[in-house]
C-alpha cells in the first residue's frame, strides 16, 4: 500500500511541476509603453540658428517660402466666410515649420534626411451648426512630404493639405478630410503688410528675441466647404500670416491673445498683447493698423487697450477670456468682440483657442461690423518653448 | 463496486510485480510522447516565433504595398501622399544584420519614418509624448532605438555604439532610445530589432530612392479599391493576412510533414504498448480465468485491463511531457533554424511553452495507450473458467484468425493505394494516413509470413544446423500468438527507422547529383548572408569591376536575384546572362530542345523551377503573369527544370529580357569558368584579394566549397528529420528488448523443465540465443520491404507535395542493414538479463508448483 501512496504523490509532484512550467513563463501582465531616450543634446539651442535681428529686405515670392535657418516659422491663413443664404463659416489652415536639428542634412545621400518637422492644423467652424471642426497633420520636410517650394512662385504642403500661389496676388487652398474640405481660391488686395519695424516684430527686450512678421490682411475669398455630405459655395475674407524667428518669447512670457480684425470699411487692424508670468502685459505687445488704401500706422503697447469682458471654460476646467473691449484712441476706435461659437479650441499637439469673431465697432461714433480671427495661447499649457 | 476495487488493486499489484515489463512499457509511451510534444512544441515555437516576427515588421498594418521586382520608387509614395490616397501610411526599409555586441544573432533593423509610422506599431505606446521623443532618431543620422530587454541582455547604455555587418557590409548605429513594453506579444518581438530612422535605412542597406514596401491601416473596402485604382504599375496591394497566409502555407507543409513523423514514432510506441499489453493479457490467461471463476464479470475483466493500460499510459504520458519539454527546446532551434534557411528570417527565439502542445501530448499519449490496449482487453474478456488452462485453444484461434485477418491486411494495401493516388485524396494527412495503413497491412503480412515460413525452418535448421536451433524456430510457432505480435510490432518499429533513413538519403544523394550537373562553373561570387541560404544582396559596382578585370577568365556571367508578385502569388525571379543554361539544368520537361532554349528565352520566355510549376500548377506553354513596373508583362514558359534551392521556386528570365521591363542592372552573384589549366584555388586567393580591398565582404567560393556549403545547409534541414529517425530507432530498440525480455522471462517454467530433463546451460543458452536472435531477424527482415515501401511514400507522394521536388529513389543497403542489425542486435542484449537468471536457475525452484 505505501508504494501505492509513494506512487500517488510522486504523480502529483510531477503534474504540480508540469503546471509551473507551462504558467511560469507568462509575464506579468501590465500595460503600456515606454521609450527612454538619451538625453535630449538635439541641437534646439537657439544660438545655432539664425535670428531675427535688424531689416531684411523680402523678396517675393522668394520670402512666402520657407526660412530653414530659422528655429520655427509659420504659414497662418484664417477667414470669415459666408455662403448663398448668409450661413457664416469660419476657417483656419496653418502650416508650421520647427527645425529638429541645426545640423543641416543636405549632404545625406537618402531624401529622406531631414532636420525639417511641418506641423498643420485645419479647421472650420460651422457657426450655423455650432460646430467645430478640428483636423492636423505632421511629417518630416523631405521626401516630398511636407516642404515649400518658390520656383516659379509659391507653394507649402503637408500631404495632401496645399495652398499653391497662382499668380502674383492669387492663391489655390486644398485642405480637408474625407468629411470636412475646403478648396479655396484666395486673391490679395492689398499686397504684403509687414508689422513691427519693416516686417521686424520684437517680442522682447533681447535682441534676436523677435520675429520676421508679415501679413495679407484682406484676400477675397472664394470656393467650396464641404462639410459631412452638404456642399457649401462660399465668398468672405481671408488673413495670411507668415512669420518666423528662432526665439520669440522671452523667458517670464507665456503666451499671447492675438487678434485680426477686418472691419466693413475695408480697415483692418492685428494686435497682439504677450501675457507675463506676473500676469501683466508685456511691453512689446503691439499692433498695426491697415487703412483702405493699404497705408499703415503701427500701434505700441500705450497705443490700445484690451480689456476682457467674459470668459469660457472647458469641460476640463481651463479657461479662456471670451469677449473682449478694444479701445484704440488714436484713431478714436471702440470694439466690442464675441466669439462665433466658444468652443473653438485646438487640442492638439500643442494646445490653444483659435477662433472666428464677431465685431462690433464705433469708428468715430459710427457703428461698424465686421468679422475676424482670435488667438489665444498659454492658457492650457505655457507656450515657452514651443514656439 | 467494492470487487471491482480489488481488481483493480490487484493490477496493479501485478504492475508493480512486472517491473521490468512495467517499466519498459512506460519508456515506450514515454518516447512516443515525447517526441509528439517535441515535434509540437517546436512546431508551435517556431510558428509563434514567425508570427511575432512578422508582427513586429507588419503591427497593426492591414494592408501592404508591395513591388514586384526592385523595391518601391520613393516618389510614388510622395505622389500618392500628395494626392491624398492613403489614410494611414507608413513606407518601410528594412534588412536584417549581424550586430557582434549582441552575440551575432539575427537583428531586423526596421527603418521606418516616426511620424508617419507612430499609428502602426503597438510599442510606441499610446501617448504622443513619445512621438515628440521618437522624432529625435530623424535629427541624427546612424541612430537608433532599440528595446530595453535586449540593452539589459547585452549591457548597452544609451550612447553605445554598435557594430553591425549587413550582406558583408560593415556599419555603426549609436542607440540613443530605449523602447520597452508590457504587452508580451509586442515585448517579444522588440527584442529582435533595431528601431531606425527611414534616412539612416537607405543609407545603410543601400537602397537610396527605393522603399521596401508601404503598410496601410484601411479600414473601409471602398478605401482599398481607391488605393489600388491609383497604384502605378509594378505595384500591388495586398492584405496583411493574405501575406501571412502565404508565409504560412509554404512553412505549414514542412511543419506538417515534422508532426506527421512525429506522429509515426507514437505509432510504433502504440505498436509496442499493443504488444506487450497483449502479451500481459496472454500470460494472465490462467490468471483471468480464475477472476472469471470466482465470478468477475467480463466487462470488470475488461475494465482492469484498460485501468492498467491508463496507469501505464498515465506514468509513461507524464514523463514523456517532461521529456518533451526538454527536447523541444532544442528542437525548436533546429525547426527554426531550417525555417531560416528555407523560408524566412525570424528575430524571436525563445517563447513560452504552448499549453495546448502539452494537452495535446497529454491527450495523444493516454488515447493512445488505451486505444492499442482495446484488443488485448477484448481478448482477455475471451477467457472463460474453462478454456484458461488451454494454451492451445488460444493458438489454434490465432491461427484461424491470421487468414481472416490476411484479407484484411490486403485490403489495407488496396485502400491506401487508393488514398495516394486518387485526386481526391490531395491533402498531405490522407497521405500519412495511407502510410499508416501501409505500416498496419504490412504488420499483418508479417505474422501471416511467419506463420508459413516457421514450420518450414524448423524443419530446416533442425535438419542442417541441429536439433537445439530447430527447437527454437518450432517453439516460436507453437507461441505463435506472443512471437507474431512481438515480430510484427518490432517490424513496424524497423521499417520506420528504414523508411526515414531511406528517404534522407535519397534526397542527399539526389541534391548531390543536381549540384554536380548544375554547377558547371569554377568560381562563384555572393554576398554572404548569414539568415538564409539565398542572398539577395547586391555585389557593389566597384567589386563588379575588380572582379571583371581580373585576366585569367575564360566565361563570366552575372546573376540577379529578386523578388516579384505573380498572378498567382510572390516568386524568385532569377535573372542570367549564362547562355549555356540549358545545358547545365536537368529538365523534368521541355517545350524546345536543349539547344533552342536560350533563343526562347531571349524572345522573353522563361523556364521555372518544379516546385514552382507544382506550387501554381503550371505546365510548360502556360502563360505566367507578372506584375513588372512596366504593366502586368505574361511570359511563356518553355521548360521545368528541377531545383532543391527552396520549396517555392523561381523562375529563369535572360537579363537583356529584365532589364526591358525592370529599371534594376543590380548583381547578386557572378560565376567565373576560368581558362584551361588554371588552379581554381589560386584564383579563388587572388579573387578575394582583389575584392577584398573594397569595402564590402564578399563571398568568393571555388564549386566545390559552394557545393559542400550547400550540403551543410542540407543536413541542417535534415537535421530534425534524423533526430526523429534516432528517437523511431531508439523506441524500436526498447521496443525489441522489452518484447523479447517478455517472451523468454514467460517461459521461465518452461526452461526449468528442460534443465531438470537435463538441458545442459550451454545448450539452454543456443536455444535462447537462437529464438531471440530469429525474433530479431525476422522483424529486421520484415522491416526491408516495409522500409522500402514507406521511403517510395515519402519520396514520390508526400515530398512531391509538401515541397515540390522530386527525389529519385536510391536504394541505399546501408541504411536497410542497419535497420536489421539494430533489430538484432536489440534481440541478443534482450537475451542477456534471462540467460543469466537461466543460469542461476534451480530446476527444483520452478517444477516446484507442477
Amino acid at each position: 500500500m505505501n508504494k501505492k501512496y509513494l506512487l500517488a504523490i510522486f504523480i502529483l509532484l510531477i503534474v504540480i511541476s508540469i503546471f509551473f512550467i507551462i504558467t511560469g513563463n507568462k509575464p506579468a501582465q501590465l500595460s503600456g509603453s515606454n521609450i527612454t531616450f538619451l538625453d535630449d543634446q538635439s541641437n534646439t539651442e537657439e544660438n545655432n540658428y539664425e535670428r531675427a535681428i535688424g531689416r531684411m529686405d523680402f523678396v517675393f515670392p522668394g520670402d512666402h517660402g520657407a526660412h530653414p535657418e530659422y528655429l520655427t516659422e509659420w504659414w497662418y491663413y484664417t477667414g470669415n466666410l459666408f455662403a448663398d443664404d448668409g450661413r457664416h463659416f469660419g476657417y483656419q489652415l496653418t502650416f508650421f515649420r520647427r527645425a529638429i536639428s541645426d545640423q543641416f542634412v543636405e549632404s545625406s545621400t537618402s531624401n529622406w534626411a531631414s532636420n525639417q518637422i511641418y506641423l498643420a492644423h485645419f479647421a472650420v467652424t460651422d457657426t450655423a451648426s455650432n460646430q467645430h471642426y478640428v483636423f492636423d497633420q505632421i511629417s518630416r520636410g523631405s521626401a516630398g512630404l511636407a516642404g515649400t517650394s518658390v520656383e516659379p512662385l509659391f507653394s507649402i504642403w503637408l500631404k495632401d493639405w496645399k495652398i499653391v500661389q497662382l499668380a502674383d496676388n492669387i492663391f489655390q487652398m486644398n485642405a480637408g478630410s474625407d468629411d470636412v474640405k475646403i478648396n479655396l481660391t484666395l486673391t490679395d488686395t492689398k499686397g504684403i503688410i509687414y508689422h513691427g519695424e519693416n516686417g521686424l516684430s520684437q517680442k522682447d527686450s533681447e535682441i534676436g528675441n523677435a520675429s520676421y512678421y508679415f501679413s495679407q490682411t484682406r484676400m477675397e475669398t472664394t470656393g467650396r466647404i464641404r462639410i459631412i455630405d452638404e456642399e457649401f459655395d462660399v465668398n468672405g475674407f481671408s488673413w495670411m500670416d507668415h512669420e518666423f524667428g528662432s526665439s520669440t518669447l522671452g523667458s517670464d512670457q507665456i503666451g499671447w491673445d492675438w487678434f485680426s480684425i477686418q472691419l466693413d470699411n475695408q480697415t483692418e487692424i492685428m494686435l497682439f498683447q504677450i501675457r507675463q508670468e506676473d500676469g501683466g502685459i508685456s511691453e512689446f505687445s503691439s499692433g498695426t493698423i491697415i487703412f483702405e488704401d493699404g497705408r499703415t500706422e503701427k500701434l505700441e503697447v500705450n497705443d490700445f487697450k484690451i480689456d476682457v469682458l467674459d470668459t469660457w471654460q472647458t469641460s476640463d476646467q481651463i479657461t479662456y477670456p471670451n469677449e473682449w473691449g478694444i479701445i484704440i484712441e488714436q484713431v478714436n476706435l471702440k470694439l466690442e468682440i464675441t466669439p462665433v461659437m466658444n468652443d473653438q479650441e485646438m487640442n492638439l499637439f500643442f494646445r490653444y483657442w483659435e477662433g472666428a469673431v464677431q465685431i462690433k465697432a464705433k469708428l468715430n461714433g459710427e457703428e461698424i461690423s465686421g468679422y475676424g480671427y482670435v488667438e489665444l495661447t498659454g492658457y492650457a499649457q505655457s507656450m515657452q518653448g514651443v514656439f | 463496486m467494492k470487487s471491482v476495487g480489488l481488481l483493480l488493486k490487484f493490477s496493479l499489484r501485478h504492475l508493480i510485480r512486472q517491473g521490468w515489463q512495467t517499466i519498459l512499457l512506460i519508456i515506450g509511451i514515454l518516447l512516443g510522447v515525447a517526441v509528439v510534444i517535441a515535434i509540437d512544441y517546436a512546431n508551435e515555437s517556431s510558428k509563434k516565433a514567425i508570427s511575432l516576427s512578422t508582427q513586429s515588421i507588419t503591427g497593426k498594418a492591414t494592408h501592404q504595398i508591395l513591388a514586384s521586382g526592385s523595391g518601391i520608387p520613393e516618389e510614388y509614395f510622395a505622389d500618392m501622399v500628395r494626392n491624398g490616397v492613403f489614410n494611414e501610411a507608413s513606407p518601410v526599409i528594412e534588412g536584417y544584420v549581424n550586430v557582434s555586441e549582441f552575440d551575432q544573432q539575427a537583428i531586423l533593423i526596421l527603418g521606418i519614418d516616426p511620424l508617419l509610422d507612430f499609428p502602426f506599431r503597438q510599442y510606441y505606446g499610446d501617448d504622443d509624448g513619445q512621438l515628440n521623443q521618437l522624432i529625435s532618431i530623424i535629427s541624427e543620422s546612424n541612430t537608433g532605438i532599440i528595446a530595453q530587454d535586449l540593452a539589459d541582455e547585452f549591457d548597452i547604455q544609451l550612447g553605445d555604439v554598435i557594430n553591425y555587418i549587413f550582406e558583408g557590409k560593415p556599419g555603426k548605429l549609436k542607440i540613443v532610445g530605449f523602447i520597452s513594453t508590457d504587452e508580451p506579444i509586442a515585448r517579444e518581438s522588440l527584442k529582435g530589432m533595431i528601431i531606425v530612422d527611414i534616412s539612416t535605412a537607405q543609407i545603410a542597406f543601400n537602397k537610396i530612392g527605393i522603399l521596401d514596401r508601404i503598410e496601410l491601416i484601411i479600414n473601409d473596402p471602398n478605401e482599398e479599391s481607391n488605393v489600388k485604382s491609383q497604384l502605378p504599375s509594378g505595384l500591388v496591394i495586398r492584405s496583411t493576412n493574405d501575406q501571412n497566409q502565404q508565409l504560412s502555407n509554404m512553412v505549414g507543409a514542412f511543419q506538417l510533414n515534422l508532426t506527421a513523423l512525429s506522429l509515426l514514432a507514437l505509432v510504433v510506441g502504440g505498436f509496442l504498448i499493443y504488444n506487450t499489453m497483449t502479451f500481459s493479457v496472454i500470460q494472465r490467461r490462467e490468471l483471468i480465468g480464475l477472476y472469471r471463476s470466482i465470478g468477475f464479470y467480463r466487462s470488470e475483466i475488461f475494465f482492469m485491463i484498460i485501468f492498467e493500460a491508463l496507469v501505464i499510459g498515465f506514468i509513461g504520458t507524464i514523463f514523456g511531457v517532461l521529456v518533451g519539454i526538454a527536447l523541444g527546446r532544442e528542437t525548436v532551434n533546429l525547426i527554426l533554424q531550417t525555417i531560416n534557411d528555407l523560408y524566412y528570417v525570424t528575430t524571436v527565439k525563445s517563447v513560452s511553452i504552448p499549453t495546448v502542445s502539452v494537452i495535446k501530448g497529454i491527450l495523444l499519449g493516454i488515447f493512445a495507450t488505451i486505444l492499442v490496449s482495446i484488443p488485448p482487453a477484448i481478448e482477455a474478456t475471451q477467457v472463460t473458467p474453462r478454456s484458461a488452462k488451454i494454451r492451445s485453444g488460444y493458438e489454434d484461434k490465432v491461427r484461424k484468425n491470421l487468414i481472416f485477418i490476411s484479407f484484411f491486411g490486403v485490403l489495407l494495401f488496396i485502400v491506401s493505394y487508393y488514398l495516394l493516388y486518387s485526386p481526391y485524396f490531395q491533402n498531405l494527412w490522407w497521405a500519412f494516413g495511407a502510410t499508416l495503413l501501409v505500416v498496419i497491412g504490412f504488420s499483418i503480412l508479417a505474422a501471416l509470413g511467419l506463420y508459413l515460413i516457421l514450420p518450414i525452418l524448423s524443419k530446416i535448421l533442425k535438419k542442417y544446423i541441429g536439433l537445439i536451433p530447430g527447437m527454437a524456430a518450432r517453439e516460436l510457432y507453437r507461441s505463435l500468438s506472443r512471437t507474431a505480435v512481438a515480430v510484427s510490432s518490432l517490424m513496424v518499429a524497423v521499417s520506420v527507422t528504414i523508411g526515414m533513413a531511406m528517404m534522407i538519403n535519397s534526397f542527399r544523394y539526389t541534391v548531390s547529383i543536381w549540384l554536380r550537373e548544375t554547377l558547371a562553373g569554377d568560381i562563384y561570387i555572393s554576398v554572404p548572408n548569414q539568415f538564409t541560404n539565398r542572398s539577395s544582396a547586391y555585389i557593389d559596382q566597384e567589386s563588379v569591376r575588380a572582379i571583371y578585370e581580373y585576366p585569367d577568365i575564360n566565361k563570366i556571367d552575372t546573376f540577379l536575384s529578386t523578388s516579384g508578385i505573380s498572378d498567382f502569388g510572390d516568386l524568385q525571379i532569377n535573372v542570367i546572362t549564362n547562355d549555356e543554361i540549358a545545358y547545365e539544368r536537368i529538365f523534368t520537361k521541355t517545350g524546345a530542345p536543349i539547344e533552342n532554349i536560350w533563343n526562347n528565352l531571349l524572345l522573353e520566355k522563361i523556364l521555372i523551377a518544379e516546385p514552382l510549376a507544382n506550387r501554381f500548377d503550371l505546365d510548360i506553354n502556360d502563360l505566367l503573369p507578372i506584375e513588372t513596373p512596366a504593366g502586368k508583362v505574361s511570359f511563356e514558359i518553355i521548360g521545368i527544370f528541377s531545383d532543391y534551392t527552396t520549396s517555392q521556386g523561381y523562375i529563369m528570365m535572360p537579363r537583356s529580357v529584365f532589364e526591358k521591363y525592370w529599371k534594376n542592372e543590380e548583381i547578386t552573384a557572378i560565376s567565373i569558368n576560368l581558362d584551361k589549366d588554371k588552379n581554381v584555388n589560386d584564383a579563388v586567393q587572388e579573387i578575394k584579394s582583389r575584392v577584398g580591398q573594397n569595402n564590402q565582404q564578399l563571398l568568393v567560393r571555388s564549386n566545390q566549397s559552394l557545393r559542400d556549403d550547400v550540403m551543410v545547409v542540407f543536413d541542417r534541414t535534415f537535421a530534425i528529420t534524423n533526430a526523429l529517425r534516432f528517437i523511431a530507432t531508439m523506441v524500436s530498440f526498447i521496443g525489441i528488448l522489452s518484447a523479447t525480455l517478455i517472451i523468454l522471462l514467460d517461459r521461465k517454467r518452461e526452461f526449468g523443465m528442460l534443465k531438470a530433463i537435463g538441458f545442459r546451460q550451454k545448450e539452454l543458452n543456443q536455444l535462447v540465443l537462437t529464438e531471440t536472435g530469429l525474433i530479431g531477424f525476422f522483424a529486421g527482415i520484415f522491416a526491408i520491404p516495409t522500409g522500402i515501401v514507406i521511403s517510395l511514400i515519402l519520396v514520390y507522394v508526400i515530398n512531391l507535395r509538401s515541397f515540390g521536388w522530386t527525389i529519385q529513389f536510391y536504394l541505399d543497403f546501408w541504411s536497410i542493414s542497419q535497420g536489421v542489425i539494430i533489430a538484432m542486435v536489440a534481440a541478443f542484449i534482450a537475451a542477456i538479463y534471462p540467460l543469466y537468471r537461466l543460469n542461476k536457475l534451480k530446476p527444483i525452484q520452478v517444477i516446484r508448483d507442477e
